[in-house]
């Protein structure tokens, strides 16, 4: 009964609009009336879900993703991709990939990358003699990397949300990095046979000299992620440390050598990531109530038994969990997703041999998908506006990148090793 | 009464804004703080983490309240959007007054946690735990006023217009 109360008015909620943390909450609460359970206790389990240290470093990496975007790095950064291959033919695809792939591991945030480099590479490949349907879709499936590559925030939601299992977020981050790289390299590969077969021409080749120029004036934003990587891994501070050092660096990064950032800029960048962090924060909030409801009503076995009877084989269990996910990430956003959906599947993806860590890059990839997938696709939204398409015209021509993007979600599922290896190897 | 209401609202969306970006720079510097402390002093702070975290509860829970107002918030397309007629109108209502509801309970349930932990102290900070979770039911009184503006200005086909960006 609880359990129903809980998932099937979530669903109606959410159906006529509420927003998704007051969906969550009047859920939660709901149940807890229909169990006996005292009201007081959902919003203590809401209080105690937004009660964690890690999930400071989401307000802060968003803050220093901002404060990025709008001290002009990522210009530099789509220069410097530019300079570097810009004169292969159709060498402007894969090279958008990597300098969006290293905006990603700076900021953590696919939405924030697909806004910034969006913004500077759409227009240039543009101006190339690139069709603009490409150019989106090359960038917004690269910035599907924000959510692997570190400093990535959803895993910091994602780690908040694994309940009683403990996964650190420095593991997470670690193994994040190969698959992102890997998955880099399908999209350049894919991006690249698309732009031959397109006919799409060869830029010129600036000259050793300028490739030099666009490198230097790259290398003190990109020096962020070096601090946030070193930082972690070598032990120096913690991931929540690592991120206020991200936004006071790039503060002053963007203020003192580049000269691209004013009182003005900073205070609005805060503002932007005060809305965003209070729309995150509070869904984790509620969350943290409903996830607790649903281990109370043993929502996890349950839903292990149901596919059961499908099969019981971990290989079958995988890809319906994939499958599963890849369906709910198309018209669900990835916060709330994550949250609702860590603690279901969790507890079955390590029944079926897979650990905490690799579970979480399987989400990670999974969920980014679902940030390029209409009906709810922000990070394609994003693009195609960036891009003045309309969103169908983008979505004629993505499928190779999708099917990257699947063959790279197969590797990190199925191989642990893509996963494991750089955090062991590291131990 | 929408109009006094209004300046109300406005003026309350403005402040927390301004209360909130300067609750997150707060935190940054408490943060950075505690790693200059640790390298340069020799002497980490035992205060620091608290501190950022109750900041962080109480910035995060009055923008979120004023998220209502701004609608900010993550919402699927509702169903009744793709009806004729009033019918999209009548699922914003239905939706806001789940919204209110909420809001209501925040309040009073939230209270009762603040009321219950109001006797025992934060470790290393010296504040009530109550005073950490005060900001829920504020918040859930906030998110109810809004509720009450956003369905009087629905009422009588108005829109109340944001303020943040």
């Amino acid at each position: 009964m609880g359990l129903t109360v809980l998932l099937g008015l979530l669903f109606l909620l959410m159906a006529i609009g509420v927003p998704v943390a007051f969906a969550l909450g009047l859920a939660s609460l709901a149940t807890c009336l229909v169990m006996d359970v005292p009201p007081v206790v959902a919003f203590q389990q809401m209080a105690a879900g937004m009660s964690a240290f890690s999930l400071m470093a989401i307000p802060f990496f968003i803050f220093a993703g901002d404060l990025m975007a709008r001290a002009g790095i990522a210009e530099r950064l789509a220069r410097l991709a530019s300079a570097g291959l810009g004169g292969v033919r159709g060498g402007l695809g894969p090279v958008s990939v990597g300098a969006t792939m290293l905006f990603c591991s700076l900021s953590g945030s696919a939405v924030a990358s697909v806004s910034a480099m969006g913004s500077t590479l759409v227009p240039l490949m543009k101006r190339e003699g690139y069709d603009a349907d490409y150019a989106v879709n090359v960038t917004t499936s690269a910035a599907v990397l924000g959510v692997l590559m570190p400093p990535s925030h959803n895993m910091i939601i994602y780690a908040a949300a694994t309940g009683g299992i403990a996964v650190s977020v420095a593991d997470l981050f670690m193994a994040g990095i190969v698959p992102g790289v890997l998955t880099a390299m399908a999209l350049m590969v894919t991006a690249w046979i698309v732009a031959v077969r397109r006919g799409y021409p060869a830029g010129v080749f600036p000259g050793w000299r300028a490739f030099g120029r666009a490198l230097v004036m790259a290398l003190p934003g990109l020096f962020t992620a070096v601090i946030i990587v070193v930082g972690v891994f070598g032990g120096i501070f913690t991931p929540t440390e690592s991120s206020a050092i991200a936004v006071v660096y790039t503060a002053i990064v963007a203020a003192a050598i580049y000269r691209t950032l004013g009182w003005r800029d900073f205070a609005r960048a805060a503002m932007a990531a005060v809305k965003t962090t209070a729309m995150i924060l509070l869904i984790i909030g509620t969350a943290g109530a409903f996830g607790w409801l649903l281990a109370l009503n043993e929502a996890p076995a349950k839903l292990a038994e149901l596919m059961a009877l499908v099969s019981d084989d971990p290989i079958a269990t995988l890809l319906m969990i994939n499958i599963i996910l890849l369906v709910l990430g198309t018209f669900m956003d990835m916060a709330p997703l994550v949250i609702i959906t860590t603690p279901i599947f969790l507890p079955i993806a390590m029944s079926a041999g897979m650990s905490p860590v690799q579970f979480g890059v399987v989400m990670m990839l999974n969920q980014g998908i679902g940030l390029i997938t209409p009906p709810v696709g922000t990070v394609q939204f994003v693009g195609c506006a960036i891009g003045g398409i309309p969103v169908e015209k983008a979505m004629k021509t993505i499928w190779p990148f999708y099917g990257a993007l699947f063959l790279a979600l197969l590797a990190v599922t199925y191989v642990p090793a893509v996963t494991l290896w750089l955090p062991e190897a590291l131990r | 009464m929408l109009n006094a209401l209004g300046a109300v609202s406005r003026w309350i969306s403005r402040l927390s804004l301004g209360f909130a970006a300067l609750g997150l720079i707060l935190m940054v510097g408490i943060i950075t703080w505690q790693v200059f402390a640790r390298y340069g002093l020799q002497a980490s702070p035992a205060w620091s983490e608290q501190a950022a975290l109750a900041i962080m509860l109480w910035y995060v829970l009055i923008a979120a309240a004023v998220g209502v107002r701004e609608r900010f918030h993550i919402a699927l397309t509702s169903v009744f959007e793709l009806l004729p007629g009033g019918w999209a109108r009548f699922g914003r209502m239905i939706s806001l007054v789940s919204v209110l509801a909420f809001g209501l309970a925040a309040a009073l349930w939230g209270g009762e946690l603040v009321a219950r932990t109001w006797a025992h102290d934060v470790p290393t900070l010296g504040v009530p735990r109550g005073f950490v979770y005060l900001p829920l039911p504020l918040s859930g009184a906030l998110v109810a006023f809004f509720a009450i503006e956003h369905l009087l200005a629905e009422a009588q086909s108005k829109k109340v217009e944001p303020l943040w960006d």
